[in-house]
């Protein structure tokens, strides 16, 4: 092969940019002044956070710290139910004049004695006993003959099953033999060997005696179980709505796709003017379309049926509208398809709300222990109802501008250049204004202000006037960045949106829609918007760019350069993002509680409020197992996928 | 007749970089161009404005007569539909299979809306599998495009500019990354369009044999000048140091 050897003529020697070299002294005088300046810092550092040694040895904070740990080591999970043992001595109270002597205590090998036999009203006594099971809590009672116990002692045996104790007795002189207790509990059955104790009530319903089962789940762990599963739901809910939205948007914030869209100004002047007209439009043709279904009867096989009707013929009119690429067909028609098929699905999406809150009710209605389901198709319903006429307006206002952007280029083709730079600059004011009239609505609502002429007509006129200054400059230059900007504004959005974190939007919302999981899941999924968007906007930005360029090179749209060269790239890793977002969402969803957002955190903080640090552990523990699981599921669906 | 037509293109870069200056030159239908020069000096450059993946600064560039420095973002994608492009790197999309990324080719002639859901007509999908077969590939449709070998993953690259039926290539250094022998079997595809097809072909190229042997006209550039136009014959060695520095040897 003729190959080659090429030394490029006028390649200037690279210049060494050698650091400059302090000399020793100078080095070590910084250096001193560095840890000078460190020394201060921590110091200060310590002050401010008052790190204080002596709390942390005092005992008796040694001591609840210890209480806590040991309540880490038995969580509150389990009720057992006890049964009493009872020994009984005979008693005397006041003493009878001829003395007392009581037989013998009854009750196994357990005995008791009194020292004295018989005492006055409120007198003290020593009981001692032996025979009973070592270290063993007992209580002892007094019993008066209506046979109702009175605690006067509370003690534990030794080693030896020995104890004695005094106790004052109580004010309850009578003529008859009284009797002093000793009761010991014992906890019956065992996890691996539970029993069942008759409580000798019945339910009142079905007139079976309750029996209950010895160990059982206690009132704290079903909490904590409900809690827990609140939490994965509220994660998962958050993570689910969090990346939906994040996905879409998360294209307009990748630099690399965003850079080189340079639009005409007339083009972006009409759009801008466009897009709040097709808002309103598009919002109002979803209401004027509610309209249209609230009448028909609210039937739910009726909605139902109207609703599959509808999104058939939507789908033979887009078909119409959107031929394979064989087929020719005249423009109008297939705008007149189009505009059908827009106005089909905007009644089909209707009617579909209407049938799933209605159908849902009812279904709920007689699902019975499955009416969640039912709720949930009703809650979607409403939900969707609530969404959807921002979404008709958002779609509208994207179409309109397309068209205005369409318009724009036939308006070029069919004027002079002069004309267009005029054009151009007059669409750009009005967009300007369009925009300050905006931003001038936002701040009288924001401050209540009621002066239209303050939030009207002076914006209008100030946006008017940038407007055009802008568009003389972009008509000068023939098109405008508009791709840097909008990419500039939704980077933005998302990092200040992203510096709140989940726990002060928690709170913002629990104020909005009170306490509870639904607030956590709305902050946590706003949350997700902005972390998500930020992680997937970068991970757009590192495709590699050849594919994007040889697919547009084929005269792809931008959507299809989207579709065909960016989403195979990063399918993967938006997985593995996804995944990263619900482990991170649990982990967060775990402790929203606190601020009140609801899930497992609410119960935790709670018993820690009450010092219950038995419960508490229960809801650590949970904490610890659910994180640790997620984490591992987490890491291993993140290897496989990517 | 004249396929394209460049007029004074000059290309700035952001950073200030001039890597095209006053280039003007004719390409007649059906011909087989070769663009040589220097690693630097704007080869690069002068295939992507000629499709405007980049914007030149100045200059006209017409193609059959239309002018695509002026053309909207429609226009543009009219024209670069039937303008196929053949990259040294490939480009193929790594994880699509073969035959997605030999439909990209037709994206320019399908409904956006259709490509959200991913549809191509069976036109579109037989003549997608008849230019894969034209390059020894059909076997390997339904393959990731990341299982094959360079060479392959060239002919992908050409499939898909086949399928754009187009009336011109640009092919920016598409054998600078093969071994030799494989440079020649995807040159001799890009010729048997040339030559078959009668589609016209710009090709960059960095080894003269390659120019000798496949270009019918030779454009050199230098530093974004353009030094010569002339036969391949006509590269004598004081042509050879014009294009390539007085410091360059010719080897072999
Ligand atoms: N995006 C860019 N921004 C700034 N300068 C660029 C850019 N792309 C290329 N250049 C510069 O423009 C000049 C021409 O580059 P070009 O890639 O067109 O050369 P080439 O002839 O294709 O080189 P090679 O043979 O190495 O591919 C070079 O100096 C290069 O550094
Ligand atoms: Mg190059």
């Amino acid at each position: 092969m003729a190959d080659l050897k090429t030394t490029p003529a006028k390649t200037p020697p690279r210049e060494e940019v050698k650091p400059k070299k302090l000399r020793p002294v100078r080095r070590s005088l910084w250096m001193a002044i560095g840890l000078l300046a460190g020394f201060v810092i921590y110091a200060y550092g310590f002050q401010v956070v008052n790190v204080n040694l002596d709390t942390i040895g005092d005992p008796v904070r040694q001591g609840r710290f210890a209480n806590i740990i040991r309540a880490l080591g038995s969580p509150d999970l389990l009720t057992y139910e006890t049964v009493a043992t009872n020994v009984d001595i005979d008693f005397a109270m006041p003493c009878p004049a001829d003395g007392f002597t009581a037989a013998a205590s009854e009750g196994g090998a357990a005995t008791i004695s009194i020292d004295p036999p018989c005492a006055d009203s409120r007198g003290i006594v020593t009981v001692s006993g032996e025979g009973f099971g070592s270290n063993e809590p007992i209580n002892i009672f007094f019993v008066p003959p209506n046979g109702i116990e009175l605690r006067v002692a509370q003690v534990r045996t030794n080693a030896d099953g020995v104890f004695s104790t005094e106790a004052q007795l109580p004010n309850r002189p009578d003529e008859q033999v009284q009797t002093i207790r000793a009761k010991t509990r014992e906890r019956v059955g065992s996890i691996f060997n539970p029993v069942y104790v008759p409580t000798g009530q019945t339910n009142s319903e079905t007139g079976e005696e309750i029996v209950l089962r010895s160990p059982r789940w206690s009132a704290n762990a079903e909490a904590t179980w409900r809690g827990i599963i609140q939490t994965i739901f509220l994660a998962l809910l958050a993570t689910t709505v969090g990346t939906i939205i994040a996905m879409p948007l998360s294209f307009l914030a990748a630099r690399n796709l965003m850079s080189d869209v340079r639009i005409p100004v007339l083009n972006v002047g009409l759009a801008i003017v466009a897009l709040p007209v097709g808002a309103v439009l598009g919002y109002a043709a979803a209401s004027g379309g509610g309209g249209i279904v609230d009448r028909l009867p609210g039937s739910a096989l009726l909605l139902g049926a109207v609703t599959m009707v509808l999104v058939w013929l939507g789908f033979r009119a887009l078909r119409f509208a959107v031929p394979l690429p064989d087929t020719e067909r005249p423009r109008w028609l297939r705008v007149g398809a189009g505009l059908a098929a827009a106005a089909a699905f905007l009644l089909a999406s209707q009617s579909a709300v209407r049938f799933m809150e209605i159908g849902g009710a009812q279904a709920a209605s007689v699902l019975g222990p499955l009416a969640f389901l039912g709720t949930f198709v009703q809650r979607l319903g409403e939900i969707m109802a609530l969404v959807f006429g921002v979404l008709a307006g958002l779609a509208a206002a994207v179409a309109l501008a397309i068209f205005a952007s369409k318009l724009a280029y036939a308006i070029a083709k069919n004027v002079g250049p002069g004309m267009n730079q005029v054009l151009s600059v007059v669409a750009v004011g009005l967009a300007g204004a369009a925009i300050a009239v905006g931003i001038g609505q936002a701040i009288a609502w924001m401050y209540q202000i009621i002066d239209t002429t303050a939030t009207v007509v002076i914006p209008a006129a100030i946006g008017a006037v940038l407007g055009v200054g802008l568009g003389v400059w972009g008509a000068m230059r023939g098109q405008l960045g508009a791709g840097l900007g909008i990419y500039y504004i939704f980077r933005t959005f998302f990092n200040t949106l992203r510096s709140i974190e989940a726990l002060i939007l928690a709170l913002v919302f629990v104020v909005w829609v009170g306490l509870g999981a639904f607030a956590g899941t709305l902050a946590l999924a706003l949350h997700t918007i902005a972390a998500n968007a930020k992680l997937y906007s970068e991970q757009v930005e590192s495709i590699s760019s050849g594919p994007l360029e040889a697919v547009r090179a084929t005269g792809a749209t931008r959507l299809q350069t989207v579709i065909y060269a960016v989403v195979p790239q990063i399918v993967a890793p938006f997985i593995a993002f996804t995944m990263y977002r619900w482990d991170i969402n649990v982990r967060m969803s775990t402790i929203i509680g606190f601020v009140g957002g609801g899930g497992i955190g609410l119960i935790l903080q709670q018993n820690i409020n009450q010092l219950n640090y038995r419960g508490a552990a229960a809801q650590i523990l949970a904490i610890a197992i659910v994180v640790a699981a997620m984490d591992y599921v987490s890491s291993r669906l993140r290897e496989r996928y990517v | 007749m004249t396929m394209l037509r460049v007029e004074n293109l000059t290309k700035v870069y952001d950073d200030g970089t001039v890597a095209l200056k006053d280039v003007s030159f004719e390409v007649p239908e059906g011909q087989f161009l070769a663009v040589i020069g220097l690693s630097g000096s704007g080869k690069s450059t002068l295939l992507r404005c000629i499709n405007r993946l980049i914007d030149p600064t100045e200059g006209r560039i017409l193609w059959k007569g239309e002018d695509i420095t002026a053309a909207n973002h429609e226009d543009l994608r009219n024209i670069r539909r039937r303008i196929g492009m053949v990259f040294q790197n490939f480009n193929l999309v790594h994880r699509s299979k073969v035959i997605t990324n030999v439909l990209a080719g037709r994206l320019g002639y399908t409904s956006p809306a259709l490509s959200v859901v991913n549809r191509f007509s069976r036109k579109d999908r037989e003549q997608a599998m008849v230019s894969l077969e034209r390059v020894g590939l059909a076997e390997k449709a339904n393959n990731r495009s990341e299982e094959l070998s360079g060479g392959q993953q060239q002919r992908v690259g050409i499939a898909r500019a086949m399928v754009q039926d187009p009336e011109m290539i640009l092919a920016d250094e598409p054998v600078a990354s093969l071994d030799p022998v494989l440079a020649h079997s995807i040159m001799q595809y890009l010729e048997a369009i040339n030559h078959d097809d009668g589609v016209t072909v710009l090709c960059s190229l960095h080894f003269l044999d390659l120019v000798h042997r496949y270009g019918q006209r030779v454009i050199a550039l230098n530093e974004g000048r353009k030094v010569f136009e002339g036969l391949p014959s006509e590269i004598d060695d004081e042509m050879f140091k014009e294009i390539y520095g007085r410091e360059a040897e010719r080897v072999g």
